[in-house]
């Protein structure tokens, strides 16, 4: 994840401990302190979805799955989290309110030490499902919308379902629970990015999320956009971003799933406010890490299954039913993992000589597995010119700008 | 414990446990076995899904190709697993799960 907010506008957040190292500079509450060296967990505690999204990456449907883990197996997996030291466990699905036992895991998952939150279609949150999961202890309700109302309707399979995400949203609100929007960039969503910002900050709504679209489950190339749409769509990202600044309305906008963005940011920065700006952002995103894939987030599926992010379903390093979680993630003889935690020395192409290789790690290995079939291969998705890509350098050894 | 043939055989006792839950739903499994170099062991390597052998091979090369020598791939469905290990087991005291665990009936037929 990266924050726009926090780099091009010093916006103060909860996360900025968990990302950037940075909990001494911020006068709000950390999810952590310090940068984070357990990942943070998705779990898709379902299947079983009341909408049929045409990119779900977890090819959710409406009939439940066979081999979900029952509640006390769920327990245990939640045991094994807060054993390894995990800070965050993400309640995903499918639709994860259609658990019936929701309440009582993330009550269970609280008191265990985990930071709770939720990734949800909006849609079953009711006043009074809401306020019995804040009472359990859940942090954030993050709740999918793609698009204005007749786009995300048409994407998500259901006519009805933009204005009962919006619902939900109000119903988070109202009890003074956080919540955010989740938003992926397709080639239908991305000219309503505007108006989504727009119609939700009327709400109340302050925390955008953006996500890229990686290629598991039913998120296949053919949704995306082109590299240059892509392109485009962050820098009006960036520069609705500056424009609610700018007028005193402090939204916290993030972009998800492609670090290619990391390296447009500083030259974004450089460009717009100059080279000491663009250091600044390069430090951070140098703490951040560049992609997370099989090192800051992993995600564990609703049979257990463990896979190196949640878009990756089409390999497991492991069952949960087998061994604890901890033991799957630290198992180093499994070459996918070394060569995830190791890439930047097996990256080809253009990443093996590019000068953001550092803050972006080449980015999506899913993507390029998924378009190239080599794990080591440029991310199709990423956008960055050749001359960025050659000489990035933002600041000399003393300083001065660079070029 | 007894060793039948210098071999080491656990017998099955109230304490061993069977993991049959399915791994997957629309594709098969495959647990995929490697070995660096051929004198070493064979791992365990995680798994695959893919519908058949042959496409399960292409996944796990792709995946495994530039750390292995060998390739093995074991439908996972036709395996037999058993283990002391049982998730969860100290929170599975009654039959609360089937109360908290009911069929949600309404999904897919409900307004949103």
């Amino acid at each position: 994840m990266i924050s726009i907010s926090k780099l091009l506008h010093e916006l103060d957040a909860a996360g900025d401990g968990l990302r950037y190292d940075a909990a001494a500079e911020s006068d709000r509450d950390q999810i952590r302190r310090r940068k984070q060296h357990r990942p943070v967990v998705v779990w898709n505690a379902t299947k079983q979805c009341n909408l049929a999204c045409e990119h779900c990456y977890a090819a959710a449907e409406f009939e439940r799955a066979p081999g979900e883990l029952s509640t006390a197996e769920a327990k245990g997996l939640l045991d094994d989290l807060a054993d390894f030291g995990v800070p965050v466990v993400l309640f995903s699905g499918g639709e994860p309110l259609l658990r019936q036992d929701l309440t009582e895991l993330v009550d269970y998952a609280t008191d265990a030490g985990l930071r709770a939150v939720l990734s949800t279609n909006g849609t079953l949150l009711t006043p009074d499902r809401v306020r019995r999961l804040q009472a359990a202890g859940l942090s954030y309700a993050g709740v999918s919308v793609d698009g204005r109302r007749e786009t995300n309707d048409a994407f998500r399979g259901r006519e009805g379902a933009f204005d009962a995400a919006v619902r939900g949203m109000e119903a988070c609100l109202d009890a003074g629970l956080k919540t955010g929007l989740r938003y992926t960039i397709t080639d239908a969503t991305a000219p309503d990015v505007e108006g989504v910002v727009d119609l939700l900050t009327d709400v109340g709504v302050d925390r955008f999320c953006f996500y890229h679209l990686d290629y598991g489950g039913r998120g296949v190339p053919d949704a995306d956009v082109t590299p240059e749409r892509r392109r485009a769509a962050v820098e009006r990202i960036c520069e609705l971003t500056t424009a609610y600044h700018e007028r005193g309305e402090a939204i916290e906008t993030l972009l998800v799933g492609n670090y290619a963005d990391a390296a447009f940011l500083v030259e974004y920065a450089r460009r717009e406010y100059g080279p000491d700006r663009a250091e600044r952002v390069r430090r951070y995103l140098e703490v951040n890490g560049g992609d997370p894939a099989g090192e800051r987030v992993a995600d564990v599926d609703y049979q257990g299954n463990v896979h190196p992010t949640q878009f990756w379903q089409g390999y497991s390093l492991g069952n949960v039913r087998d061994r604890p979680f901890g033991a799957i993630w630290t198992d180093e003889s499994n070459p996918l993992l070394s060569a995830l935690r190791d890439r930047p020395d097996n990256l080809t192409g253009n990443c093996a000589d590019c000068g953001y290789r550092d803050i972006c790690r080449g980015g999506s290995r899913l993507r390029a597995l998924g378009v190239e079939g080599d794990l080591f291969a440029p991310d199709p998705q990423c956008y960055l010119t050749e001359r960025e890509r050659t000489a990035p350098a933002v600041v000399d050894t003393d300083g001065a700008a660079a070029d | 414990m007894v060793h039948r043939d210098g071999v080491t055989v656990h017998p099955m006792t109230d304490d061993w446990h069977r993991v049959d839950a399915p791994r997957a739903d629309e594709s098969r499994e495959w647990a995929v076995f490697l070995r660096d170099a051929p004198g070493d062991d064979l791992t365990h390597a995680g798994s695959v899904s893919a519908p058949s052998a042959p496409l399960a091979h292409e996944q796990a090369t792709a995946l495994f190709g530039h750390a292995a020598a060998t390739i093995w791939l074991c439908p996972a469905d036709e395996t037999r697993r058993f283990t002391r290990r049982q998730l969860g087991a100290e929170h599975d005291t009654d039959d609360r799960d089937d109360e908290h665990r009911a069929e949600p009936t309404t999904a897919g037929g409900d307004d949103p």
